[in-house]
């Protein structure tokens, strides 16, 4: 049953996050189910919400900017 | 003749409407077809438990057709008769307010007026001299409702912001994060997963100052209400603790016990002496996760500083309830698996608005951290949330900051208010009157323990005072403290101009100077989810009250009656002539926002905007193997915490507290506030500063209490919905007037020769309200019980702190909060004595007549209240719009 999920510990809410293809993600929902993030661009958050999964390779792979 | 269905969502939970030439015929709950998904089994006991295929609103949203056509629509924009738009901002009548008449103004004459009344007062004092408060409910959507359109508005135009307090959870959420954490969610706990578990598990709940099929578990409409059958039909058994036999209980209950109000903390530490003399309770569990237990036990025993061992005897004296029943709960609670709490989510109720309301909510989860709360069957929870969900799919609730129009995502840019002076709820009119306030906290943020003790000044240094409110929907007389404060406040030269912006012409909106006619969430668009509070918001993934989860689109079902406009209208209108017009709206239409909200969330992966309009709603299916993860296994079990909470701590097995456990001795509260004589380190019982050892009890000798009402949600609802009042439980309507209904005990009734049916006059030196005397032994002897939030305040004196034949029980309260550090609100504590009213019966409800004389100045023909409650005028309404709807069919 338990999660062993760390994700307040890996990604901090509201925190911006640099994917391997450059785009700046920022997270605005940090759960145990999922990462939930919007592209952010020049301060605005475009496109739909982007769902991640913690143990997902694009999870591991986000570099916090 | 096509009938048109449409669906929307208020505050009861979603509806169908269907309409016939532009008029409502009928609304009724959403019936789901063969194409929505199935709903979740849980087995449990060799049974399987599956919902109904509907969403089950409550009653009060199957009225919203009465509530549409009310006799009290603020049918046209108003300004006050002896309003004078004086230069200066003086000499404008303004100790009238409350008794003048209105007469019918243009829109563009009310709008032009605000657009230079703003210009002035803030150029004289700046962007501070505004404030402006939502009542605690207006109207459903993310687009209308109060955190979204009003929060743009006055954000981008700079105002003194009023942090409400939380006035449904006043101790849980000042008390309970000292013993537990959990500020994030206010104060209450975490319901995941709960309902399979109590079907699987639990044998005894215990229903504290709880009144699940009233208070419906919050936003959750009736959705709630079948799991409680199911787990009577499983035998188990229901124990109710409230001085007035509630509505659940008396078709639920095994066991009813009826506290002297205010007295509940001494019940609890009755039930721990039990617990603590007789070990029954689970040892390992609390050497594991208590902190200081054992000071704490001394103190239940007698060996603290006032060596008063908390014996069952004890606590008879102080609660009125036998030791030998408090010795029995005590033993039915620790021998058999038990959950339960208070209020509607178990951490709300009644109990909790009181003097004693935090050392209760502390006391409540010691007891049940002394059962191992967390384990299967051992927990916080009261029947009301936890039932499966998909958290695999988002989309926001109303309190999410990810799903308001004034944030991003929604808007491309976020309005942010430039003003950092604040005023306080409960408090603005002290503010106001007295230029002078201090207080502690920043209302219920959430965002720490730390922020409960910030200090507050009012005005903020380098700050001017407020001299303009702005009041949207509801009626504080009904719901704050004191309140005949507010009718002094309004009538202060202090406020130059005063401002309502209402559907319904609640007690409040005859205060202001100019009254500005919104509409009903059926008669624009909107987008909403019954019961969804996402992160961030109140009590994140709260959906869980629910059985179903449903998005709707809330289409129009008719349009705008009279000169009504929608709240995002009305703040647009304004911010066009303020000049930043474009800025507020980025463009977009109503439904663009709504679109927006479709396409920012998981929604738009599911179904496309075409379809979702067409169809109305989207029922998100939980998946047949969900995801379990129920609410504090993770600590109870010591792993990480796997439920959707959002902090670091718990991943390591911590709960939200200094220490990371349950703190029976409260480490913040010695941090913080070592010397806080109503919140001390050990939570304890106190005897309330309005109480029954208080000198005053000689000469107000009863407690009134006032809980969440049956007939309405805050204030909305029965005020405007005559259809109420034709049941005898809630309203009496007596020579034009509906008199709310008051209880009292068979034996002092008879001490006061008062009978059923008589009038009953409440009164203490606060005021009186005259009610209708409901003799009944379902509540406690000492006890007068009338439902709070009444909608309605006819003071028999308009303008005046007179008495208050519209229901207004909140007149009585104290203004006094609960602590000097403690800044919640305990209307529960209440002294105040009765009568039997012998005096002249009023005549209507002092109102009409303005409403009327508006109404006839626009249309001579027009139906006046009087006939739409008691005549034709409901009927003649429709007729009118349905012709004016043909008319414009015929073009």
């Amino acid at each position: 049953m338990a999660n062993k999920l760390m994700v307040q510990h890996k990604f901090k809410l509201n925190g911006l996050y640099k994917t391997p293809e450059g785009k700046i993600l920022k997270v605005v929902l940090s759960e145990v189910y999922n990462l939930r993030c919007f592209e952010s661009v020049d301060g605005k958050l475009v496109g739909p919400m982007i769902k991640i999964h913690p143990e997902s390779d694009l999870a591991n792979a986000l570099v916090e900017v | 003749m096509a009938e048109k269905i449409t669906h929307s969502v208020c505050v009861g939970g979603p509806i169908a409407i269907h309409t016939e030439d532009g008029v409502i015929r009928r609304v009724r709950p959403i019936i789901f077809d063969n194409n929505d998904p199935k709903g979740w089994v849980i087995k449990a006991r060799g049974k399987e438990f599956t919902p109904n295929r509907k969403a089950q609103p409550a009653f009060i949203a199957l009225t919203e057709k009465n509530r549409a056509y009310s006799y009290d629509r603020i049918r046209y924009p108003m300004i006050r008769e002896d309003f004078v738009e004086t230069p200066d901002g003086q000499n404008r009548n303004a100790e009238n307010r409350g008794k003048s008449g209105y007469r019918r103004a243009s829109w563009d004459e009310v709008l032009d007026l605000i657009a230079r009344e703003i210009k002035r007062l803030q150029a004289k004092y700046g962007k501070e001299t505004i404030t402006a408060c939502t009542g605690s409910h207006h109207s459903w959507g993310l687009v209308g409702y109060k955190l979204s359109a009003f929060a743009r508005f006055f954000r981008m135009l700079g105002y003194t912001e009023i942090k409400d307090n939380p006035d449904s959870w006043e101790g849980f959420t000042w008390g309970a994060p000292h013993t537990y954490g959990y500020y994030w969610r206010l104060g209450g706990t975490e319901a995941f997963d709960l309902l399979e578990d109590a079907l699987q598990n639990v044998e005894t709940m215990i229903m504290w100052s709880h009144d699940p099929d009233t208070t419906r578990g919050g936003y959750a409409g009736n959705e709630s209400t079948m799991w409680r059958h199911w787990l009577d039909d499983l035998g188990v058994q229901f124990i109710y603790i409230d001085p007035y036999n509630n509505f659940s209980s008396v078709k639920q209950a095994d066991k009813w016990f009826g506290p002297r109000p205010g007295t509940d903390a001494a019940l609890c530490e009755g039930i721990a002496h039990v617990w603590l003399t007789e070990g029954s309770y689970d040892k390992e569990y609390i050497a594991k996760h208590a902190h200081r237990f054992d000071e704490w036990a001394d103190y239940i025993l007698g060996n603290g500083v006032d060596k008063t061992p908390k014996t069952p005897l004890w606590a008879e004296r102080e609660t009125g309830i036998p030791a030998a029943d408090i010795k029995a709960l005590a033993r039915r609670w620790a021998t058999t698996k038990t959950m339960g709490g208070s209020g509607l989510r178990g951490g709300f109720g009644g109990v909790c608005r009181t003097a004693n309301g935090t050392e209760f909510a502390r006391l409540m989860v010691q007891l049940f951290a002394m059962q191992g709360m967390g384990k299967p069957g051992q927990n916080i929870w009261v029947a009301t949330t936890g039932a499966p969900m998909d958290y695999n799919f988002w989309f926001g609730g109303y309190s999410d900051p990810l799903s308001q129009i004034a944030n991003q995502p929604i808007a491309d840019v976020t309005a942010v208010n430039s003003v950092t002076q604040k005023l306080y709820r409960p408090n603005v009119p002290d503010a106001i009157l007295d230029g002078h306030y201090e207080w502690y906290g920043e209302g219920f943020c959430g965002g720490g323990i730390d922020l409960e003790f910030t200090e507050n000044i009012y005005p903020k240094p380098g700050y001017n005072k407020v001299h303009m409110f702005w009041r949207y929907g509801g009626c504080f007389m009904g719901t704050m403290l004191d309140t005949n404060k507010w009718v002094k406040m309004y009538k202060s030269p202090e406020l130059e101009f005063v401002i309502n912006q209402d559907i319904h012409f609640h007690g409040e909106a005859r205060f202001a100077d100019v009254i500005l006619p919104a509409c009903t969430n059926l008669e624009r668009y909107d987008i909403g989810e019954l019961c969804n509070s996402g992160n961030g918001g109140y009590q994140s993934h709260s959906q869980t009250g629910n059985s179903w989860q449903v998005v709707v689109f809330q289409d129009k079902a008719i349009e705008p009656l009279w000169d009504s406009r929608s709240d995002y209208w009305i703040f647009n209108a304004v911010a066009e002539r303020l000049g930043w017009g474009a800025d507020f709206n980025e463009g977009r239409t109503e439904i663009d926002w709504c679109k927006r909200m479709w396409e920012k969330s998981d929604l738009c992966e599911r179904i496309s905007w075409e379809d979702f309009t067409k169809k109305g709603y989207y029922i998100a299916p939980v998946p047949e193997n969900w995801e379990r993860h129920p609410g504090f296994r993770w600590f109870a079990e010591g792993y990480p915490c796997d439920t959707p909470n959002h902090k670091a701590f718990q991943e390591e097995g911590k709960l939200g507290t200094f220490t990371g456990k349950f703190e029976f001795v409260s480490e913040s509260l010695l941090y913080y506030a070592p010397n806080d004589e109503a919140r001390t380190p050990i939570a304890s019982y106190k005897h309330s500063w309005e109480g029954h050892h208080s000198i005053k009890a000689k000469k107000y000798p009863f407690h009134l209490i006032t809980p969440h009402p049956r007939f309405d949600y805050h204030t909305q609802h029965n005020s405007s919905t005559p259809w109420f009042w034709e049941i005898p439980e809630n309203r009496v309507y007596i020579k034009g007037n509906p008199y709310l209904i008051a209880r009292i005990h068979p034996t002092k009734a008879a001490e006061k020769g008062i009978k059923d049916g008589d009038l009953m006059l409440l009164f203490n030196e606060r005021g009186s309200v005259l009610c209708v005397a409901r003799v009944t032994y379902r509540v406690e002897e000492n006890t007068i019980h009338a439902y709070g939030s009444s909608g309605i305040y006819n003071p028999v004196k308009p303008g005046e702190t007179s008495m208050d034949i519209g229901g207004c029980v909140n007149i009585l309260s104290p203004g006094k909060l609960m602590g000097s550090m403690v800044p919640g609100m305990a209307p529960n504590s209440t002294l105040l004595d009765v009568c039997k009213y012998e005096g002249e019966i009023p005549e209507g409800q002092y109102f009409e007549y303005k409403l009327d004389k508006v109404a006839k100045e626009a249309d001579p023909d027009a139906e006046t209240c009087v006939e739409i409650i008691e005549g034709h005028g409901f009927e003649k309404i429709q007729a009118k719009v349905k012709l004016a709807y043909a008319g414009k069919a015929a073009k």
